[in-house]
């Protein structure tokens, strides 16, 4: 099975219409990969759904880069 | 032949007729009741309600406490009052809802940004909940995002590209021909009425009695309009904003953008505004001292960068009379407002928009 970051990876690309290459850890979603506001609360509700986990917006707000999401991921799950 | 009446909850308003929570400073409370007493839904904007009342009653208020007291001014001897309530001024978000509730709004409408946990904070069962959308991508969104709270939206309003005010659309957008309000409606209805046949309101560019029953004709439950109610005599705004909208042409009234709004949304404006000219030749200073629209990073990009940005708060706060002496007035306006040529009262404008 692929790592959390790959699976967060796979989200983004397919919720951003974004390539492979542009999906590094430090690439902010608004600045560097054009998401809008819609993008970036359609991109927590999969996330949510991928994982079986609840993200409140106060913490949805503070996932801004392709890391914070994953770190978010990897230090919610299963708990 | 009169409109039609409204329905939202269990609330029932005689014409099928919302006036828009004009902020800054706008739609306060005698805009608000006036409309109500009329028989449509008079709607009070919530924003920066602390400073407008700390500054008409020399003492100080929180959003809270400036929330309840408008609202229970509006409140007192009329029918059915809403606030209008911008996710994007979110440090002010829970308590101006809250505030209002403890004031005994009847509804509360949120827009500019998505309303995402609006049901988690107005827990109150008597108050009916109206996002404000400009797709419908964000209507599905809302809808999905308040299941989380068993809740629905109690109406939705549909806003157009021809709005006032902030425009939930890319710049690039909002001449396309699918975005027109023709064309967003009838799939948001159709969404509606599986959700439960949830009222739809359509908003942006209604100007006459004929626009109403043209969608009402197409199915929509009611309307919003701004810019009509901005021009009677009870409306806050100030007397320069009124006159400003009643010698405005067609080819006055444009769209900001770079430079515009710190949110990154378009704002039509009236282009002779004072603050917008200032602005176009990045002569005003990066003074913002308000931070209400904060981005992600936490800071308005309007206090950092005075060539893309306007400081939208004391800017809209001057218009309606309050802080000129920090920024020269900015005047919203929807498409239309060009064809406003006098006052009214707003017994004669509903009068007009109702019966035609």
């Amino acid at each position: 099975m692929s790592s959390i970051a790959d699976q967060v990876k796979e989200i983004i690309k397919e919720q951003l219409g974004v390539e492979e290459e542009e999906i590094k850890p430090e690439a902010k979603f608004i600045e560097d990969l054009g998401a809008d506001s819609l993008d970036t609360v359609e991109l927590v509700m999969a996330m949510e759904e991928k994982f079986g986990i609840e993200i409140p917006d106060s913490d949805a707000e503070k996932i801004l880069t392709v890391q914070d999401a994953i770190n978010y991921v990897e230090s919610h799950i299963n708990k | 032949m009169a409109l039609k009446k409204l329905k939202i909850k269990d609330k029932i308003v005689e014409h099928c007729i919302i006036q828009g929570g004009m902020g800054v400073g706008v739609s306060l409370y005698p805009l608000a009741k006036a409309v109500s007493q009329n028989g449509g839904v008079g709607v009070v904007s919530s924003v920066a309600l602390d400073r407008i009342l700390s500054k008409r009653n020399n003492k100080k208020y929180s959003i809270y406490e400036a929330c309840e007291e408008e609202i229970a001014l509006a409140k007192d001897g009329s029918n059915c009052i809403g606030i209008n309530i911008m996710v994007a001024v979110q440090k002010d978000y829970e308590a101006s809802v809250k505030g209002a509730i403890a004031g005994g709004v009847d509804i509360i409408i949120s827009g500019a940004g998505l309303p995402t946990e609006l049901p988690k904070i107005a827990t109150s069962k008597d108050v009916a909940l109206v996002p404000i959308v400009s797709s419908l991508r964000a209507f599905d969104i809302i809808c999905k995002r308040w299941e989380r709270f068993g809740a629905r939206p109690d109406a939705v309003i549909v806003e157009g590209p021809l709005a006032g005010g902030h425009l939930g659309f890319h710049f690039a957008d909002l001449d396309k021909e699918e975005n027109k309000l023709e064309n967003l409606f009838p799939p948001i209805k159709e969404k509606a009425i599986k959700c439960g046949d949830i009222p739809v309101i359509v908003a942006g560019g209604i100007y006459t009695h004929e626009d109403i029953k043209k969608f009402l004709n197409m199915g929509a439950d009611g309307v919003q309009m701004g810019t009509r109610f901005l021009a009677t005599f009870e409306s806050s705004a100030s007397d320069d904003y009124k006159q400003a909208v009643i010698k405005a042409n067609k080819d006055d009234i444009i769209v900001a953008y770079r430079p515009g709004s710190p949110s990154g949304l378009p704002f039509r404006v009236i282009k002779s505004s004072p603050m917008y000219q200032d602005a176009l030749l990045a002569k005003r200073p990066p003074n913002c001292d308000k931070g209400y629209l904060l981005n992600k990073d936490g800071y308005c990009p309007a206090m950092v960068d005075n060539v893309n940005y306007f400081c939208i708060c004391n800017g809209l706060l001057s218009s309606a009379g309050y802080n000129s002496d920090k920024e020269r007035p900015i005047y919203t306006v929807g498409t239309n407002a060009y064809r406003i040529d006098r006052l009214l009262s707003v017994e004669e404008l509903m009068k007009e928009l109702v019966y035609g």
